[in-house]
């Protein structure tokens, strides 16, 4: 994080502060249900959203183009769409668990996000063609909805818990029922299938059409852990709804098979670049400053 | 005044005693105008319900009905013998008679707490008392209050919040399973009383899809027909449970369970593991335990949901605290302005006394070579206006002296004042007789 611009860094101080607030709010949401809690929750959660849209703002002037080369601008712009889907969805769905959950995976983000901040990149001129924007987006928008299917699916698996265990008093107007969150894990699962499917389809063609450009055989395409791990997460989302619309599984088994998928996919975006190492990484060298220069 | 309170309620008395004081509307109307032509000063509001008959009265300190007369004309009212009702009986007084009546309107004397019935026969009551004429000044600021209280108690905490019925408790569960039960399809086996009134409950609750499934055909059609939903033979009960998001049993089993686990391991699959609720009501059991062991499967027996239905209870009793607080901080207000009004005409008199001394002043002032003086009413307007204030300044101290130390002393106080300015007034008087025989 300290290799940030100082303009960058001080953007990114207020959205770690307000993700921390968030985390904090939402404990004491889940603590004692109060109207102004879950309000102020929604307002620091768009703030922390504004400040992120705002370092994107910054990144872009600097590289002069889409701000979406590395790592950290990815996790900003995840963090951007899952504040929106927060904010969208805490409209409706009105449980201390869910803006809590939310809450405590937006700090994770933040953090991860802290970890690998760094100074603004252009991408590697091979790269810089069309696909790569749409390739980018698709794969973000993949992951949010891969992550708030994975929301739900928590709370599918915590009300089903409760049911079977015959303790449901706490539940009584507090969750949402069985098969409304169902709807919404299976939502989320298509939508995310689809984006990553489009997400996919642009990496092959980039792959194809720059394969010699950007120095990486077909072999080193095919055992890179970032898009080993995207493809099997592709493939298990493919069974699962082939498993759900064929021999109607579902319940359990489904908010199950959607953790895994979700934990396959964070663990591409995320995981596999803070731990493996992998040549889907087509940043160019970091934009200085004249004084840096 | 004073206000007291007779009654009798499931806490003192069994039906057995309460049946036999219980008024209806008619007789209620019959009671009130009775009392108040025996005892035209006092005021009533009779309150009968299944659970209690509670006569509350604000009667002029120095007259009648005490209690006890009371209570004899409530038994004759209801052709009871005074001696066999009066050991049930209670009789509450003032601040106690107040803390009933909000107890009550607020369910917190009530069988099932937070149940909300009771207010809504509370205001009938009073609504009662109020066409016949038996209210006054007191009674109306009193139920006005009650109502106030249990407004507030009922949304500030949350002894209403959760249901304490088997059949409420049922429908929450249906709705942690189904976002909207109406288009459930809902199987309820057996045509007895219990399966009778389970339909009846589904049918309020606006549900389209409703079967019923009985050993005996004819009785499943007899209620099909009779409840306008449809009925399917026994031997059918199985593909019904394919088709059903909701299946009650309330029908017993001849030998053993009706459905084991494998039969549900069987169906399942058929229903492509969509959700299904079984609420089993009937004693003995028609399903096996181990049912709810599988997967999208959720059994409930009656005694699971009267588990739910004590810690919903406990849930409730958990913020008898906070209403209790809300309920003392209402009495003490009410008593604050009981016994405050009890000064307001001493406090008229003063007024009138204050009145009467500025204007023999005034009078005064402008006799003589004053009497055509052209600043007559800006004169007269500024004197109002500065005893006003002061007379203010006084009202206030004997306010606040009645609700900080007692209303007694503020009427000694107050009466003091009273005493002095008559006082001046005849000072005046005397002044005035000496200066014209001089």
């Amino acid at each position: 994080m300290v290799q940030l611009p100082v303009p960058e860094r001080i953007l990114f101080l207020g959205i770690l502060v307000a993700a921390f607030a968030a985390a904090v709010l939402g404990y004491l949401l889940r603590v004692r249900e109060d109207v102004r809690i879950r309000r102020s929750l929604r307002i620091v959660v768009a703030w922390m959203s504004g400040l992120a849209g705002i370092l994107l703002v910054f990144r872009a002037a600097a590289i002069r183009g889409f701000p979406l080369t590395g790592i950290f601008e990815s996790m900003i712009f995840l963090l951007i769409l899952l504040g929106i889907t927060f904010i969208w969805s805490s409209l409706f769905l009105h449980h201390a668990w869910f803006a809590s959950g939310m809450a405590w995976g937006l700090l994770v983000l933040v953090v991860l996000a802290a970890t690998v901040a760094g100074p603004a990149s252009t991408l590697q001129k091979e790269a810089q063609t069309p696909w790569i924007a749409i390739h980018a987006l698709s794969m973000i928008i993949a992951g949010v909805l891969i992550v708030f299917s994975a929301v739900i699916a928590v709370l599918w698996l915590y009300s089903s818990r409760r049911l079977k265990d015959k303790r449901i008093s706490a539940l009584f107007g507090k969750m949402p029922s069985l098969d409304k969150l169902e709807a919404l894990n299976l939502l989320g699962l298509q939508f995310s299938f689809v984006a990553l499917s489009i997400g996919l389809f642009t990496g092959i063609v980039l792959a194809i059409v720059k394969s010699s450009s950007l120095n990486m055989t077909i072999h080193d395409w095919i055992t890179d852990s970032k898009i080993v791990m995207t493809l099997l997460a592709w493939l298990i989302m493919l069974l699962t709804l082939l498993l759900k619309y064929g021999l109607g599984v579902r319940g359990k088994a489904l908010a199950r098979m959607t953790l895994i998928v979700c934990f396959f996919l964070v663990f591409a975006f995320i995981g596999s670049t803070l731990l493996c190492k992998s040549g889907h990484d087509f940043q160019g060298p970091p934009i200085l400053t004249p004084e840096e220069a | 005044m004073r206000i007291l309170l007779v009654g009798i309620n499931h806490k003192t008395a069994g039906v057995a005693i309460r049946e036999r004081l219980a008024f209806d509307a008619q007789s209620s109307i019959e009671a009130l105008h009775t009392l108040k032509s025996e005892f035209p000063s006092a005021e009533f509001v009779l309150l009968s319900t299944c659970n209690r008959v509670e006569c509350y009265a604000a009667v002029p300190v120095d007259a009648d009905p005490e209690p006890d007369t009371l209570v004899e004309r409530l038994a004759q009212l209801r052709n009871v013998e005074c001696e066999a009702i009066r050991p049930f009986l209670y009789v509450k007084l003032r601040e106690d008679a107040v803390r009933h009546l909000f107890t009550v309107a607020s369910s917190l004397d009530s069988m099932v707490i937070g149940e909300s019935q009771i207010l809504a026969q509370v205001k009938d009551g009073y609504k009662r008392a109020c066409e016949c004429g038996t209210t006054g000044k007191i009674l109306n600021h009193l139920f006005h209050v009650a109502f106030h209280v249990s407004k507030e108690i009922f949304s500030v905490t949350s002894i209403a919040n959760r249901r304490v019925s088997v059949a409420g408790v049922a429908v929450d569960l249906a709705g942690q399973l189904f976002s909207d039960i109406r288009n459930v399809p809902i199987t309820v086996i057996g045509a007895g009383q219990m399966g009778e009134l389970l339909i009846e409950h589904f049918r309020h609750l606006k549900c389209t899809d409703l079967t019923v499934v009985n050993r005996s055909r004819q009785r499943a059609c007899q209620l099909a027909e009779q409840q306008a939903i449809r009925s399917v033979p026994w031997e059918q009960l199985e593909n019904q449970m394919i088709e059903s998001g909701i299946v009650v049993g309330a029908a017993t089993a001849q030998e053993g369970y009706l459905f084991s686990k494998d039969d549900f391991r069987r169906i399942m699959p058929k229903r492509r593991n969509k959700l299904l609720l079984i609420l089993d009501l009937a004693v003995p059991r028609s399903f096996d335990p181990a049912i709810h062991d599988l997967d999208n499967l959720y059994l409930y027996g009656i005694d699971d949901l009267g588990k739910v239905i004590e810690d919903n209870v406990r849930f409730r009793e958990g913020d008898l605290e906070q209403a209790v607080e809300i309920l003392c901080r209402h009495v003490g207000e009410f008593m604050n302005w009981f016994e405050v009004r009890s000064v307001g005409p001493l406090l008229g008199e003063i007024q009138e006394a204050f009145d009467r001394i500025r204007n023999a002043e005034l009078q005064k002032f402008f006799s003589g070579p004053r009497r055509d003086a052209s600043c007559r009413d800006q004169m007269e307007a500024s004197v109002r206006g500065v005893v006003n204030k002061l007379l203010h300044c006084v009202v206030k101290n004997i306010v606040t002296l009645a609700r900080e130390q007692s209303p007694s002393e503020a009427e000694r106080f107050a009466r003091g004042i009273l005493d002095r300015a008559h006082g001046v007034l005849n000072d005046q008087r005397d002044n005035d007789s000496r200066c014209e025989g001089s």
